[in-house]
């Protein structure tokens, strides 16, 4: 509460934001939520990973905390014992950002990440003692980002060489998630062979989908890097990227723009979009709304005169810092010696 | 005959014995084409054991006896010892021989009775009947009714009431049916049913297929472990290669199955309507429609 | 459903068709065979060669070895200790030198009882594991070089051995291995990589008590994946990728494929059967170039002999070729390329490193007519089955004439008497086929017997062996003259169906293992197989007489050493005729203890399969041939 009293004042005080932009009133959703998956496993799927790792961080970047954010990665490529460079992934060849830093946290990963789990996930039906962490608590306000990246074939999405969700699957699962109000909008996002293959038979509303590749075409990768010798990031992902990057929490681009990042000669493939289902149009849609996080902002018109509670912060602040340190691996022998 | 049947069967149980002792018995138990999952000793001792560890035998794709069996070879296993376990083989071996061997003798004694009786009835009305070509429907169709389904289960009314008369090949094609539609397929299966093939000699002059089925079967048993070691020792040919193989076994059997069910109905027809092929100088065809 | 019920499918036109045009049919089946096979090496029926397998990741890696300074260090330190100890391997110096490399290094000791003599050779091999440094030590790769003495008769390997020395160096350094590589130097060349894959597998491929193996005192993981290495020079202008294994079998084609692309990369001529790829602008020539090779393949394929070390891999599931680098004739090694060939053997491992599973995806049963297409089992078994086709044509109508005079035959007997002969004599057909094969058992394992025999009369191996069979053969050829029987025809023509069909059924199963050996023993048996003349002997005419005769030449030990003959013909063409036929009966001794003490060691089943099955087929003709039919 405290925050929001802040903000308002803060809006007060700024005379300009009495103007409040169109579309920012007209969002209507309170929460955003990220869904990033990685299906498939084995070395030679690097770019799968990277492809996941790379929306997650801009997603992370962008405002979404880790706590609304759930990341599936099918496999470890950092610790593969093939990674000439252990413990990091890496998407580009030309910037070397690695991926895999120090605070990605992977709520679903190696062999956990199935169908079941997913469809769960998504559906809500997950067991009591779940963690938090592995719980998609979204209500009918959350805007859910769902990003899927693959094997793929017609109709179907190959999790881990050994099982394959279906796009009737699929949408079964998301008008399930309409039936108990566990979203407000979706913008799906898939990144396979024959990606669009998966969003034709969704039939809940509200959900804007991307697939990378229209039925019978293949997504490409973008690149190699021949030092870790593998393709690091697939064509879409890779463009897609690129927007991103250049988005900032404020920003006003639109979804339009983020849906034409990847024309054919550029993606090898043909972008499909599905906008039956989205209420809104796209091009008065800002991708934060999906990419970026809405704070709880209670706008109101009134004003209210709130006095600033300085001095309790101030002694808050100065709360005498504390360095951890690790404790040591193994006990100290020389102790005994 | 009696003196000669006893030398058969001391001679028939020592090979058995000594096989079973013999290093030969490993190589044996260890042929996909013997020990198939169903009948395999090994997994029933195995069975067994886990049964008294107290661990659910059935939990694994191991042992697949049923839970009678399993009681049963419990109690075998413990009670009795290496050799007369051995001994029990011999002795069940043998006693399916002299009931396959009874069985034999009381059908041909039968067969032999029974078309002389219908030789003479039908001897007399002989010659009103000469048709160069015959042909007949109502008898058959339901033969084919029986083959067009491909589920073992289908064929036993059909069958049933084609061959009411002839419970004997009734229970050959039964046995036959089973044979071709196991999930393991096994050489004792067929071998079981192919021993009482001698009662159905009388009916050899009508079948058709006979070198080809032959040719087929030998084929096939040469060919099938030959790809076996390709799939399972040099990892060359997959499971397709053998899988292929077993499919056209059973299809050799169904060929062979057919060739005689239809002799047996041609066999039936010359009994009744003389045995005279020639008609008017021609060789009369038996045609099936 | 037609098929069954219809009588006419069983008795009908079909029948008289074949009845009619039998031998016609059987030789258009034969010749439509053997064009299927000259037609194998146009372009439109090779496919180009791709990767199937996608964990291969062929070459996408940046290579990083030099080994060009380091590889020549070692060489002339190898080469000195080579002439210093000029008859044995310098053990101690390859033990040190992979020790100095920090690799788990091991030796293996092996003994060879030489089968007939008694005699003890031994042997040793040296071999050092780098451990995967971020995997369980589950899998392994091998790379390997047969050590060859100074005076060895074969080509050099010294440089291999050297080029082997520095890969471990430079692998040892690098963190990326999933998998244990094991860096193997064998010794005595085939007997030495059989010794050692017996024993780190833990079993015995060959008879027991002939190469003993031992035990192993280090292991790595179960073995995916060898390369063996025979570079015969320090300056390498071509290499050659060798895959044809023990008993025909053949690695999977993605392994063969990587190597040629590899070596193509990195800007080194490739070769298969020693032949480069040459396109011709002359269709024909094309054709007639791209069918020599794969007459060679098919040549090399069919004794069933490995072309190299990695033949003996194959056994155990482990797919392995040798790559086997030549200099240009008549250059003298200046400067060396051991850049290029060692990236080409960093960049194989490397892909090798990658995979997930065996090779599996790819093919196993191929023939190539050049280094980047390939022939599928789907188009060129066809060929095959063409020819066995038309000897069940021949067997098939055989049987159908014997029903057809069983029962004309049965018309004049149910009139005159009710004569017991009407059938076939069981009892002199199977005695006949179970004598044929019993013979053919008691050959294959007659050697004991003959050189025990022949040690008694001071003989040699070779010799008491060639003599033996020498005897044997006429044994077997006069034996029907001095038991001269009488035979009926119909029992003699059932005992030809079934001998056709014996023949056509072991052709099938020997073109599982060994497509190549059952297309030539195909093309040499089947034609001869139809025109022999299987009828009573009041109709023989001369001719047919000859046609009998011939048959003597396609006794297996006549046609081994027919065979052997002209090789040595066309080797040594330019000798003296007298020269050549002393070398051609020296080659044909050989060839038979070769072939005998190879079944021995090895498991080379070419012996022990023609001998126990295609001399009891030869023998039931022949014996049908010499005897009176009525």
């Amino acid at each position: 509460m405290n925050l929001n009293f802040i903000v308002t004042f803060y809006i007060f005080h700024l005379s300009c934001a009495w103007e409040i932009p169109d579309n920012f009133a007209k969002t209507g959703h309170s929460n955003n939520w990220a869904v990033l998956v990685d299906t498939s496993r084995f070395w030679f799927n690097y770019r799968h990973v990277a492809n996941v790792l790379s929306i997650y961080r801009s997603v992370k970047r962008l405002g979404i905390p880790d706590s609304q954010i759930i990341l599936m990665i099918a496999d470890d490529m950092a610790c593969n014992p093939r990674n000439p460079r252990p413990a990091t992934v890496f998407n580009n060849i030309k910037q070397h950002i690695n991926v895999y830093g120090d605070d990605v946290e992977v709520d679903y990963r190696g062999y956990e990440v199935t169908v079941e789990n997913f469809v769960r996930l998504l559906t809500g039906r997950l067991a009591p003692e779940t963690p938090r962490s592995k719980k998609l608590l979204t209500d009918e306000g959350s805007n859910i980002l769902i990003y899927l990246t693959g094997h793929g074939g017609n109709g179907f999405l190959k999790f881990q060489d050994s099982e394959e969700i279906t796009s009737k699957e699929l949408g079964d699962a998301l008008e399930q998630m309409w039936q108990k109000r566990r979203y407000h909008e979706i913008l799906f996002i898939v990144d396979t062979c024959q990606a669009s293959s998966m969003y034709e038979k969704f039939y809940s509303p509200n959900i804007l989908a991307v697939a990378s590749s229209l039925v019978g075409e293949d997504s490409l990768s973008h690149h190699l890097d021949p030092a870790i010798g593998v393709y690091i990031i697939d064509r879409y992902t890779y463009y897609a990227l690129d927007f991103l990057e250049k988005v900032e929490p404020s920003s006003s681009k639109t979804l339009e723009e983020f849906l034409k990042v990847c024309p054919k000669h550029y993606c090898l493939s043909t972008v499909g979009v599905r906008k039956d289902l989205f209420r809104r149009d796209p091009e008065k849609v800002p991708v934060t709304d999906f990419f970026g996080s809405l704070r709880p902002i209670e706008l109101t018109t009134s004003i209210t005169n709130v006095l600033l509670p300085a001095k309790t912060n101030k002694t808050k602040a100065i709360e005498p810092e504390r360095k951890y340190s690790y404790v040591a691996q193994f006990p100290d022998v020389s102790k005994f010696t | 005959m009696k003196k000669q049947w006893l030398s058969n069967f001391i001679l028939a149980g020592i090979i058995r014995f000594l096989l079973m002792n013999s290093e030969y018995q490993k190589v044996i138990s260890d042929r996909v084409e013997v020990s198939t999952a169903l009948n395999s000793w090994k997994r029933v001792t195995e069975g067994v054991y886990l049964y008294n560890c107290g661990i659910d035998p059935y939990t694994g794709d191991l042992f697949h006896e049923t839970p009678i069996g399993l009681y049963v070879f419990n109690f075998i296993q413990q009670h009795l010892s290496q050799w007369i376990l051995f001994c029990l083989f011999v002795f069940t071996d043998l006693l399916t021989a002299v009931f396959l061997g009874l069985t034999a003798k009381q059908y041909a004694t039968e067969l032999i009775s029974k078309q002389k009786i219908e030789e003479k009835l039908c001897n007399e009305n002989k010659e009103t009947r000469n048709d160069a070509s015959i042909v007949y429907t109502s008898m058959i169709w339901l033969f084919i009714a029986s083959f067009q389904i491909n589920v073992s289960l289908l064929y036993i009314v059909p069958l049933a009431l084609r061959l009411r008369h002839d419970p004997m090949l009734l229970a050959f094609s039964y046995l036959a049916i089973i044979a071709i539609f196991k999930s393991y397929p096994c050489i004792g299966d067929v071998g079981f049913y192919m021993s009482l093939l001698p009662l159905w000699k009388h009916l050899f002059q009508y079948t058709q297929q006979g070198f080809t089925v032959g040719c087929f079967m030998l084929f096939c048993t040469v060919f099938a472990p030959t790809v076996w070691y390709q799939w399972i020792y040099s990892r060359s040919a997959n499971a397709n290669f053998y899988f292929g193989v077993t499919l056209a076994f059973a299809i050799a059997q169904i060929f062979f199955l057919t060739d005689i069910l239809f002799a047996s109905v041609k066999h039936e027809f010359a009994v009744r309507h003389g045995i005279n092929k020639d008609i008017s100088g021609n060789t009369a065809k038996l045609l099936l429609e | 459903m037609g098929l069954l019920t219809d009588p006419r499918a069983g008795s009908g036109k079909i029948i008289k068709f074949l009845l009619k045009w039998e031998r016609p049919l059987c030789f258009f089946l034969y010749i439509s065979g053997i064009v299927w096979v000259l037609l194998l090496a146009l372009p439109i029926f090779n496919d180009n060669t791709y990767f199937s397998e996608n964990a291969l990741l062929p070459g996408l890696v940046t290579k990083e070895s030099n080994l060009e300074q380091i590889t020549k260090q070692y060489y002339t330190y190898l080469i000195n200790e080579m002439k210093r100890y000029p008859d044995v391997m310098p053990y101690a110096w390859l033990a040190a030198k992979l020790n100095q490399l920090h690799l788990d290094v091991f030796t293996h000791n092996f003994t060879l009882i030489y089968p007939f003599q008694e005699q003890r050779f031994t042997g040793q091999n040296i071999y050092g594991i780098i451990r995967a440094p971020r995997a369980a030590s589950t899998e392994a790769i091998v790379v390997s070089v047969p050590f060859r003495p100074i005076h060895s008769i074969y080509l050099d390997t010294a440089p291999s051995i050297a080029l082997l020395l520095a890969f471990a160096k430079f692998c040892r350094k690098q963190k990326y291995w999933a998998k244990d590589i094991i860096f193997l130097i064998t010794e005595h060349e085939q007997l030495g990589i059989q010794a050692w894959l017996d024993a780190y597998h833990g079993v015995t491929s060959g008879n027991g008590g002939v190469l003993i193996s031992g035990d192993l005192p280090g292991r790595a993981g179960s073995i995916q994946t060898a390369i063996n290495l025979e570079l015969h020079s320090m300056k390498i202008a071509s290499i050659d990728v060798k895959i044809e294994g023990l008993n025909g079998r053949l690695p999977n084609l993605d392994l063969f494929n990587l190597a040629q692309n590899m070596i193509a990369k990195e800007g080194i001529r490739q070769s298969f059967q020693r032949r480069f790829d040459v396109k011709y602008k002359n269709k024909f020539k094309n054709w007639w170039y791209h069918f020599n090779t794969l007459l060679m393949m098919i040549t090399s394929q069919a004794t069933g002999i490995p072309t190299g070390n990695h033949g003996l891999f194959h056994r155990f599931g482990i797919e392995a070729i040798t790559l086997e680098g030549f200099e240009k004739p008549g250059q003298q090694s200046s400067d060396g390329n051991f850049y290029q060939v060692g990236r080409i053997v960093e960049s194989i491992v490397r892909s090798l490193n990658n995979l997930l599973e065996r090779f599996h995806q790819s093919y196993f049963f191929y023939l190539l007519p050049s280094t980047d297409t390939y022939i599928s089992i789907g188009l060129y078994i066809r060929s095959l089955v063409l020819i066995i086709g038309g000897i069940f044509v021949k067997a098939f109508s055989m049987w159908q004439r014997l029903q057809v005079s069983a029962s004309t035959e049965d018309k004049k007997n149910i009139v005159v008497k009710q004569s017991k002969d009407d059938g076939f004599d069981i009892g002199i057909i199977t005695s006949e086929i179970l004598w044929a094969h019993i013979c053919g058992v008691t050959i294959a394992t007659s050697p004991f017997a003959l050189t025990y025999v022949g040690k008694k009369l001071d003989f040699r191996t070779e010799d008491s062996i060639y003599f033996g069979f020498v005897v044997i053969t006429i044994l077997t050829l006069i034996w029907p003259f001095y038991f001269k029987r009488q035979m009926k025809y119909k029992n003699a023509a059932l005992i030809c169906v079934i001998a056709l069909v014996e023949l056509g059924t072991v052709l099938m199963c020997i073109a599982m293992h060994n497509f190549s050996l059952a297309l030539l023993v195909a093309v040499i048996y089947v034609p001869y197989v139809f025109i022999l003349p299987i009828m009573p002997k009041q109709n023989f005419t001369k001719f047919h007489r000859m046609l009998s005769f011939g048959w003597v030449s396609l006794h297996p030990f006549m046609i081994a050493s027919l065979i052997i003959m002209c090789y040595t013909y066309v080797n040594f063409s330019s000798d003296s005729l007298p020269l050549i036929l002393f070398r051609g009966y020296r080659a044909i001794k050989q060839a038979f203890v070769f072939s005998i003490v190879d079944s021995m060691i090895y498991g080379n089943w070419l012996y022990n399969v023609t001998i126990s099955t295609m001399f009891p087929i030869w023998f039931l003709f022949w014996n049908i041939l010499c005897s009176n039919i009525l």
